[in-house]
């Protein structure tokens, strides 16, 4: 008897004890209800606190709502510029000495900046979490800024754009995406900011920022890890509850009003190979129905979330396509962009790539899922979720990305229920909706 | 004075606490199967390493890599083996370096999946699936990966560091290999070198997560427990040679110039390690306020990430430095790491930059040891350094050990500057 047909039969006679029951609490009992507290302090300052005892660790981090997608042309990239700049000193402390007393102490720290939010975070052991509470409650307000940092920081800056962006073909290919379709706007504005707007951006600029966005009104602290609930409470109230707002009106800048290019480029770029980069606008995540919001996520999913799926058996495995790659944003704050694509083997022409990633989509309209195709990507999408809750980073991150894009945290326990409601009928309906009749914009890229 | 003293003891005792490590159990005694059990979370992470690298690819570069990227996708009743995995939620991953190899599997613990897992893993290293179709298609990606990585400056110039350095040695190649050394891959000697691989390497096995120790042996037994076993290898140690010029300036189309800097230094075992260890903290392996730091990038803006670190193999180390420029700045910045090379030929650092670091590298061991992931790495490294006994309390004697003296007289002796290595490759 084969041996996987002898491994089902043991599953059976498991599942007839209560064992399979016991497992199957243990693998559902999983979420972020559970461990989430939130409340917010009479300045505004939202505080979410997520206990996680399993070390003796936390991660202590700050979110601020403001990114890329905030910002305009002419200073594109003083978002992730002022992330570098709180690394320098305030009235109290001198630059860098927040970092060296998180060295000090073993713990890690770093910062980070999306389209919507910017971020920075610690992570020590509980011992230190007033410690690392006082510095950041500090440095959001008290930044001092002068021009030596600001000229040593904006070179840093620009050797990451030339590390990150400007020698990596990929990178530039869809920056160049990005603006095409969506403009100088909104998600279509480059993280790091363009080298011009960087060598503009001026100290007072810099100021203007940090007045405007760094208030606690703008701001969501989180805390994960294993503390206690009463005295960090006292020390969050201690530090950060007589941060005042700066009275700057927060507005935000995006146009609804979106002209968006759907029209074909073709570009040369220093790669082995040649890329095809298929490109849909999907409405921002409130603007879309829950279902088809989750239905589109498994939709993705079964086309090339694995070595299992379509892509790879129906486009890579029959010598169409070296690989295949697919991008999407589930909770995206404004509109965004799906991109779809690969790189053709070698007698294989974009054009007949192209068609074959569409018929993908069309067949599955037209013919509707595969045996356990459906169980399968659920059972792929749950698992993800359970590992994400081994870190106590992975799970302040995930909180955070809702948080900052003013979506709640409930998202995330509700993602499994609603994946888990994704029908073959909802997935039938995104797949032509969304692509299949979605206004595509096609980008063809050759060797340089 | 008092009140310093009585917190210093206290640190110390606070930071010894071995307590606070995971405790490791040696599977049935068995000191090459290594678990570290956790059931807070209904997941199981698992790494199977074997002891044979790149270095062992004889004249077929890459090989090795090549044929382990094969496993997961041979056919298994008609059906890819990572299927199995991916329908249970199960994460694989392979990965092949110079001297080690190692597959891992990320599940949720229930008994179907143990079973499932185990079960599967055998029928992968039964080698039942391996074909010329799966050969030829796994050639086409490789390839693929092979002409980018010979695009991207930052890659390439490691590669051409390695090439240099390691020049004559069976180190010198890259793990994934060229296009002309897999383009002549067979069958043959692919099923040959797996074949090697699984009979004759040692096999340590490391695992974390929702399982004891009776389960873990079951899994183990079932995985690779009828898998016939050679004698192991007894391999002469391998070498670096004298290098005929100590600096090489390759020219690459791009904005920023990459410069990788190679000085040989001690292994794992070397009794220099933790001095090594701690001077390189100072150096460059801290990040933020480390030398190298706060020289290039904080007080010059000349690059983004500017860092050292110890690479280390089962006969020696070394200490490399890396950072990437723009082209234009590239003479200042190698004059800058110039001037901190000299200043740690004759190492001096402050009797307050030894105890911070100290400090920081005690400290951050428990820290960093607090996912199942960090966990299962440890645990590996652990299994490769052959450093089971006691780990946790000989690392931080060996960090407490350290002082000014011995740091300077491990320098002198272990860092070997007349045979370091300067790569330069960009715009320049």
């Amino acid at each position: 008897m084969n041996k996987l047909i002898k491994l089902t039969l043991v599953t059976f006679i498991l599942c007839s004890f209560n064992l399979a029951a016991e497992e199957s609490s243990k693998i559902n009992n999983i979420n972020f209800a559970d461990r989430v507290e939130e409340f917010s302090l009479d300045n505004g300052l939202d505080v979410i606190l997520i206990k996680d005892n399993r070390s003796n660790n936390v991660v202590s981090s700050i979110w601020y709502r403001v990114g890329s997608s905030y910002e305009n042309e002419g200073i594109t990239g003083i978002s992730h510029l002022l992330e570098h700049m709180m690394f320098k000193g305030t009235e109290k402390f001198s630059a860098g000495e927040f970092s060296s007393a998180i060295k000090k102490i073993g713990g890690t720290e770093n910062a980070f900046t999306g389209r919507d939010f910017t971020g920075y975070y610690q992570k020590v052991n509980k011992e230190f979490l007033s410690m690392c509470l006082k510095y950041e409650a500090d440095r959001m307000t008290n930044l001092q800024f002068t021009n030596d940092d600001l000229t040593s920081e904006r070179e840093v800056v620009k050797e990451e754009r030339r590390l990150r962006t400007e020698d990596q073909p990929i990178s530039i290919i869809f920056e160049k995406i990005g603006l095409h379709i969506l403009g100088m706007t909104d998600y279509g504005i480059p993280i790091i900011g363009t080298m011009d707007d960087l060598n503009n951006i001026t100290l007072k600029h810099l100021e203007n920022w940090y007045k405007k966005y760094y208030k606690p009104s703008n701001a969501t602290l989180i805390i994960s890890g294993n503390f206690d609930r009463k005295s960090v409470k006292n020390e969050i109230k201690l530090y950060f509850g007589d941060i005042r707002n700066t009275e700057t009106e927060l507005n935000d800048v995006s146009s609804e009003k979106l002209e968006m290019s759907f029209d074909e480029i073709r570009m040369k770029e220093k790669l082995p190979n040649p890329i095809l980069i298929l490109s849909y606008v999907k409405p921002k995540f409130t603007d879309l129905s829950v279902k088809e919001a989750y239905a589109l996520e498994v939709l993705l999913e079964i086309m090339d979330g694995s070595f299992s799926s379509r892509f790879t058996s129906n486009i890579i495995d029959k010598k169409i396509a070296i690989n295949t790659f697919i991008s999407d944003d589930l909770y995206s704050r404004k509109k965004s962009i799906i991109s779809i694509g690969g790189i053709p083997r070698q007698n294989v022409s974009l054009e007949n790539l192209k068609q074959s990633i569409i018929n993908e989509f069309t067949n599955l309209y037209n013919e509707g899922l595969l045996d356990k195709e459906l169980n399968n990507t659920k059972a792929r999408i749950i698992a993800s979720n359970i590992y994400k809750f081994d870190s106590i980073f992975s799970q302040t991150m995930s909180v955070g990305q809702l948080e900052s894009k003013n979506l709640s945290w409930n998202l995330l326990d509700e993602y499994i229920v609603n994946v888990n409601s994704v029908t073959e009928q909802d997935i039938k309906e995104v797949a032509k909706k969304y692509i299949i009749d979605g206004e595509v914009q096609i980008s063809l890229v050759e060797p340089k | 004075m008092r009140f310093i003293i009585i917190t210093t003891i206290v640190l110390l005792l606070s930071i010894t606490n071995v307590d606070a490590f995971p405790k490791i159990i040696k599977i049935k005694s068995n000191q090459d199967y290594l678990l570290i059990e956790n059931t807070d979370l209904p997941i199981i992470d698992l790494r199977i390493t074997f002891d044979t690298g790149s270095v062992n690819d004889g004249d077929n570069e890459g090989i090795l890599s090549f044929s382990i990227n094969l496993l997961h996708q041979q056919l298994l009743n008609n059906k890819k083996i990572i299927s199995y995995f991916e329908e249970i939620g199960a994460q694989y991953d392979s990965s092949v370096s110079k001297e080690k190899s190692y597959i891992s599997l990320r599940f949720v613990s229930t008994t179907h999946n143990i079973h499932l897992i185990s079960e599967t893993i055998n029928e992968m290293l039964s080698l039942n699936g391996i074909s010329d179709e799966l050969i030829s298609e796994n050639k086409v990606k490789i390839l693929n990966i092979i002409n980018r990585r010979d695009l991207d400056p930052g890659r390439l110039a490691q590669k051409k560091a390695d090439e240099i350095f390691f020049n004559g040695s069976p180190m010198s190649h890259p793990t994934i290999g060229y296009g002309r050394s897999i383009e002549r891959l067979d069958i043959n000697l692919i099923r040959q070198k797996l074949i090697k691989l699984i009979s004759k390497s040692k096999i340590s096995v490391s695992l974390v997560g929702d399982i004891n120790e009776n389960s873990s042996a079951l899994l183990i037994s079932n995985m690779i427990g009828n898998i016939k076993r050679e004698t192991q290898k007894n391999e002469l140690p391998l070498k670096y040679n004298k290098l005929r010029k100590n600096t090489e300036n390759i020219f690459f189309d791009s904005t920023q110039t990459h410069i990788n800097i190679y000085i040989p230094s001690v292994n794992r075992q070397d009794k220099d390690f933790y001095n090594i260890l701690v001077a390189n903290h100072i150096l460059g392996g801290s990040g933020f306020g480390s030398r190298l730091m706060r020289e290039i990038r904080e007080k010059r803006g000349f690059a983004y990430s500017v860092y050292s670190y110890l690479s280390i193999y089962n006969d020696f180390g070394i200490l490399k430095i890396n950072l990437q420029t723009d082209n234009k700045n590239v003479n200042e910045a190698l004059y800058v790491l110039s001037v901190e090379l000299d200043k740690f030929k004759n190492f001096n650092p402050s009797k307050d930059e030894i105890s911070s670091s100290k400090q920081s590298l005690i400290k951050n061991v428990l820290t960093r040891m607090d996912t199942n992931s960090s966990m299962l790495q440890t645990l590996s490294s652990i299994n490769d350094y052959d450093l089971q006994d006691d780990y946790y309390r000989n690392y931080v004697n060996g960090i407490q050990n350290v002082n000014l003296k011995s740091i300077k007289k491990a320098i002198s002796d272990n860092i070997k500057f007349e045979n370091a290595l300067i790569v330069t490759l960009g715009g320049r």
